[in-house]
């Protein structure tokens, strides 16, 4: 199964809601633009089919211009007037090519159905702009991110009547507009090696993270050398010493309860000897006891200065996308004890809503590297705004 | 059962709270005012069932003399299980450590769970309350 099949499907489930809500909101109030249109949840076929030779989407097909100018007076899809009266499925099989005229692959597919559905207008009014803000903070968009999400979705729509794929579009567009800047990968430099410092507490998925993203630099031909500079914690230390060997990469480790620094240290100067490209090191996350961590981070970066004066290259903070607006004060924190230069976003699976991403591109712009949906090794993957946004708001494309 | 998982500290998701309070047939509250009460937890136990937020229970207030247990909440189908109970006792555990000695801990137990309440150390108290319309 491929990325982006993960994020989507994965995002569909978790967003649903704020699909349905959408849905909810335009009909609430609003009215059939076409006075004979079928029952409500006809999902007709459309009358010219592409057939698709290929169902399966490339893992990252490259984003499509979703076309998000809203079109307020033009019903999109002409489908509706054709539909087949007989019994219309309600989702569409897998296996057949279902041919959305506009389908950008999967997705299209899956939301597919909610597209045809008779379009019903709404005015964009203070209540629905209300009702919209509060579907957003229930996709964890908190509170501020949404009011503002909500004031640019309003500017130059406002009192026009709008259908659900329009708000979609606009919304859509919005968040990607968001997100476009913060999508950027670790950047590699020429200098050997590069130190990534990874930073973030227990438990959200740091080690993991780090096996992953040593893995990917691996197979993509760059030498890594890990230090399991979580010296407190065995556990951390074996599930590396696991992702190492799997992975063919070095992991340097030192007895428990033994100074990070100093491992850190010694890794440099392997990952120096040996010519490799990236020198990843695991950190402790124990946040209850603030002053020690704070401590043991400035004594890894003092200390890998010692080598290399302009290290560490990146510190990346992994965050568990479910502790939900929690995720915004561990960035607060961790940028006060390290100087954090990117974000991993990891298990945004399950119920979160992924709007806190969102959140946080919008209060503090930090560069999103990757985005995790599962365990596997390729269930981390770059961020792509584009897509997030049209599965976020399960758009169709 | 199948294992839970406990947290002590974060606040639950604004959309899965919203969904279990939903469940537990609740009122339905404005999303807005759920992220600022959430915001404003002093703390927050929460049980999860794989992904799914199925108990959960917070303790609001100032933190020195006045606290409250609010949003004490178990799903229907997970209940009789004594995960209520183990909410419970994180909660008032929590109090116990963190707030002073002298605080006062008040809640406003629905008709039924008072057993609960009672073996946690809470005491029938005169009291009122309102919601704002």
């Amino acid at each position: 199964m491929s990325f982006f099949n993960k994020l989507k499907s994965k995002l569909f489930k978790s967003s649903s809601q704020l699909e349905e809500g959408l849905d909810a909101i335009v009909e609430e109030g609003g009215a059939l633009s076409e006075p004979d249109a079928p029952e409500p949840p006809a999902a007709p076929e459309p009358p010219k089919p592409e057939p698709r030779p290929d169902p399966a989407p490339e893992p990252f097909p490259a984003p499509q211009d979703p076309d998000p100018t809203p079109r307020p007076q033009e019903v999109p899809d002409p489908a509706p007037s054709e539909v087949p009266q007989g019994p219309v499925p309600v989702e569409i099989p897998d296996d057949t090519p279902p041919g959305q005229p506009n389908t950008g692959g999967l997705l299209g597919r899956v939301f597919g159905r909610q597209s045809a559905a008779p379009v019903v207008r709404r005015p964009l009014d203070d209540d629905m702009l209300e009702s919209l803000e509060d579907l957003l903070i229930t996709a964890d968009m908190g509170v501020q991110t949404a009011a503002r999400v909500t004031a640019n979705l309003a500017e130059g729509r406002y009192g026009r009547r709008v259908s659900t794929q329009e708000i979609k579009e606009a919304l859509a567009e919005e968040i990607a507009r968001i997100m476009e800047p913060v999508a950027r990968p670790l950047p590699l430099y020429a200098k050997k090696p590069q130190v990534v410092l990874v930073v973030g507490v227990n438990g959200s998925g740091k080690t993991t993270t780090i096996g992953k993203l040593a893995s990917q630099f691996n197979a993509a031909g760059k030498s890594v050398v890990i230090a399991a500079g979580d010296t407190f914690r065995a556990a951390a230390v074996e599930q590396l010493q696991v992702w190492g060997d799997r992975a063919g990469v070095p992991v340097m480790t030192a007895p428990q309860g033994t100074d990070p620094a100093s491992l850190a240290y010694d890794a440099h100067k392997k990952a120096e000897e040996d010519g490799a490209d990236l020198l990843m090191i695991d950190t402790a996350g124990r946040l209850q006891n603030r002053a020690d961590l704070m401590e043991e981070l400035a004594k890894i970066i003092r200390v890998i200065r010692k080598r290399d004066e302009t290290a560490p290259h990146n510190t990346v903070l992994v965050l568990d996308a479910t502790t939900g607006q929690n995720a915004l004060n561990q960035v607060e924190i961790f940028q006060k004890i390290a100087d954090v230069s990117g974000l991993v976003m990891t298990k945004l699976d399950g119920t979160a809503r992924g709007g806190v991403l969102v959140a946080l591109a919008d209060r503090f712009g930090l560069p999103i590297h990757a985005i995790g949906v599962g365990e596997q090794i390729d269930d981390l993957s770059p961020f792509d705004p584009e897509e997030f946004a049209a599965a976020l708001t399960g758009l169709t494309r | 059962m199948s294992a839970l998982t406990w947290k002590e500290g974060d606040t639950p998701i604004v959309g899965e709270f919203l969904e279990l309070r939903q469940s537990c047939e609740l009122d339905r509250l404005n999303a807005g005012a759920a992220a600022k009460g959430l915001a404003g937890s002093l703390h927050c136990v929460t049980a999860k069932s794989g992904v799914r937020l199925v108990a959960m229970g917070r303790i609001v207030g100032d933190g020195g003399m006045a606290a409250m247990l609010v949003d004490l909440m178990v799903e229907p189908n997970m209940r009789g299980q004594g995960i209520g109970r183990e909410v419970m006792e994180r909660l008032v555990a929590w109090c116990r450590e963190e707030l002073p000695r002298s605080c006062s801990i008040s809640a406003i137990p629905v008709p039924g769970s008072y057993s609960l309440y009672k073996g946690a150390g809470f005491e029938i108290r005169g009291g009122m309350a309102f919601s704002l319309p």
